[in-house]
């Protein structure tokens, strides 16, 4: 019982403090630096500690410290409890999230099996697609308890986003759940192991190209970054954080950086085969063309494949950033035109199409 | 009238572009990436690199002096009246020997209300003040804003000088 338990909490740090906070904070750095290397800037380099400068990779640990020493203002008639409350309604979805995203095969250590998913629940597709529309009470409600109208405005602006793109973004998803037909996400990942022609994997994103394509779209517009920017707009209109300072506005910023990474982790979990790695079977190397597989020790293959589930969230997070920094902002009725004229028909053809396939095939 | 330029189906698809966009931004990307040390940025480190400046700057005042060390300047008032900011304050006191009948006591240049526009410089009749400093000032504070004479005689001088980083490195 103890055991058990201590192998859940050790699940739970792994996901939470080294994939979902480390890369989260990590991204803080790397969208700055990235953005400066697109734009022929340099970017920040100055925060050092005794000379070194390591890339300015101390930027993140600078930012920390400076936003927790800032002064916490509460807006005068503000609802006290809601606004402090917030960020961390923002921020717990986000984490929660993570709890059913398989991160790794199933260890076997002695007679122990570990599946390498904190929460292996059956409805993990429903898990995900809730508590993503749980991100919008954080939002509205620090929009609202602020007591202040542009805050009010700014986070019924993003509401209003929010909800209308979380209809594409499930639909988008249900072509996966139809061509694999489980909504387990282990079982998910699991038939994402196969090879077409024996060289290209099966995964989700060659039998859905075009959910593919919508679910990118959907996803980001509901975290909320450029080109579907418009609930914040960082440089001029702000939006629903507005009356937020300190260490609460910084958590707002954090989970925002760590949606991307949860994100990009249900991408490679629905489209990119989750932890598989192309030719790393549960018994080895495999060669393709062959039926040959060349052994390798157990550990080092679930080593392989967790490292390779974080190499491919790692990979969309650049993607993430690099659309962030390329395309400019939408104008509001473009967004909403785009949202239910364009994404939704398209999903919904999405699934017919789906459907159609595979009652032919069956 | 410019008439608006009609999209055609591959622009109107949007998503084309967008992967051609990606593609321009991604390599920039990697191109900085492999290639930093060839200078592409147009950032100059500014305390510890200098930027290159032209010979033609119109920078800081500068008093010009006699070989003897002495300001040319007369405390004529020329280019104080000729300053549209007015930003030059200029204390005269009368003088026994030498040619001109009277020197700056005090010659005091207000650089928050100086706008560069040169105009002292045509004002003198004696060549007395140039504008030729290759120096953008720095100051920290308000109070060292305002320069006296002795700095305005020292080309070299600034006011609340930055002290250079350690690290030299720019990466």
């Amino acid at each position: 019982m103890v055991i058990e338990l201590a192998i859940v909490m050790a699940k739970i740090l792994f996901a939470v403090i080294f994939i979902v906070l480390t890369i989260g904070g990590m991204l803080s750095w790397v969208e700055r630096r990235q953005s400066a290397m697109l734009q022929n800037r340099i970017g920040p380099n100055r925060a050092s500690i005794l000379g070194f400068r390591m890339l300015g990779l101390f930027h993140p640990v600078a930012d920390g410290i400076k936003s927790i020493f800032k002064e916490d203002t509460i807006p005068a008639g503000a609802n006290r409890i809601l606004h402090t409350l917030a960020p961390g309604l923002a921020m717990l979805p986000v984490l929660v999230s993570f709890a059913v995203i398989p991160f790794g095969d199933t260890l076997h250590i002695g007679n122990r099996a570990i599946k390498l998913v904190i929460a292996d629940v059956n409805v993990g597709f429903l898990f995900i697609l809730a508590f993503s529309g749980m991100g919008i009470y954080g939002i509205f409600l620090g929009g609202w308890s602020s007591n202040n109208k542009w805050g009010l405005l700014g986070s019924m602006r993003a509401m209003a986003q929010m909800i209308s793109y979380e209809v594409t973004l499930g639909l988008s998803l249900i072509g996966v759940i139809m061509v694999f037909g489980s909504i387990r996400l282990t079982d998910i990942v699991y038939a994402q192991g196969g090879y077409f022609f024996s060289v290209i994997p099966q995964w989700g994103i060659f039998y859905q190209p075009l959910g593919f394509i919508l679910y990118l779209v959907a996803a980001m517009a509901e975290s909320k970054r450029a080109p579907f920017d418009l609930t914040e707009g960082e440089s001029e209109i702000i939006g629903f954080f507005l009356e937020y300072s300190g260490l609460k506005f910084a958590m707002f910023f954090l989970g925002e950086f760590m949606e991307i990474v949860i994100l990009s982790a249900i991408f490679v979990t629905f489209f990119f085969g989750g932890w598989q790695v192309p030719f790393i079977t549960a018994q080895g190397l495999m060669i393709p063309f062959t039926q040959n597989i060349i052994a390798l020790p157990h550990l080092l293959i679930v080593g392989i494949q967790v490292l390779g589930f974080l190499a491919k969230v790692v990979i969309l997070c650049y993607c993430q950033i690099l659309v962030r920094w390329t395309l400019p902002r939408f104008r509001y009725d473009q967004l909403m035109r785009l949202c239910w004229k364009n994404l939704l028909p398209l999903s919904l053809l999405n699934v017919a199409i789906t459907a159609v396939v595979i009652y032919l095939v069956r | 009238m410019i008439r608006r330029q009609r999209y055609g189906w591959w622009e109107r698809i949007y998503l084309l572009e967008v992967l051609r966009g990606l593609w321009i931004t991604n390599s920039y990307f990697w191109k900085n990436i492999f290639n930093r040390w060839t200078k592409r940025s147009a950032t100059v480190h500014y305390p510890e690199q200098t930027p290159f400046i032209s010979p033609s700057l119109r920078g800081r005042h500068r008093l010009t002096t006699w070989p003897d060390g002495k300001p040319k300047c007369v405390a004529c008032m020329c280019c104080s009246w000729a300053c549209p900011a007015k930003c030059i304050h200029i204390t005269p006191e009368p003088q026994k020997t030498g040619s001109a009948e009277k020197h700056p006591q005090e010659f005091v240049i207000d650089y928050l209300r100086c706008i560069w526009c040169g105009l002292c410089v045509e004002a003198c009749p004696y060549d007395a003040i140039y504008m030729d400093s290759p120096i953008h000032s720095i100051c920290s504070y308000q109070k060292d804003a305002r320069l006296d004479l002795t700095a305005l005689l020292d080309s070299d001088y600034q006011p609340g000088k930055i002290e250079p980083h350690r690290a030299q490195r720019t990466w």
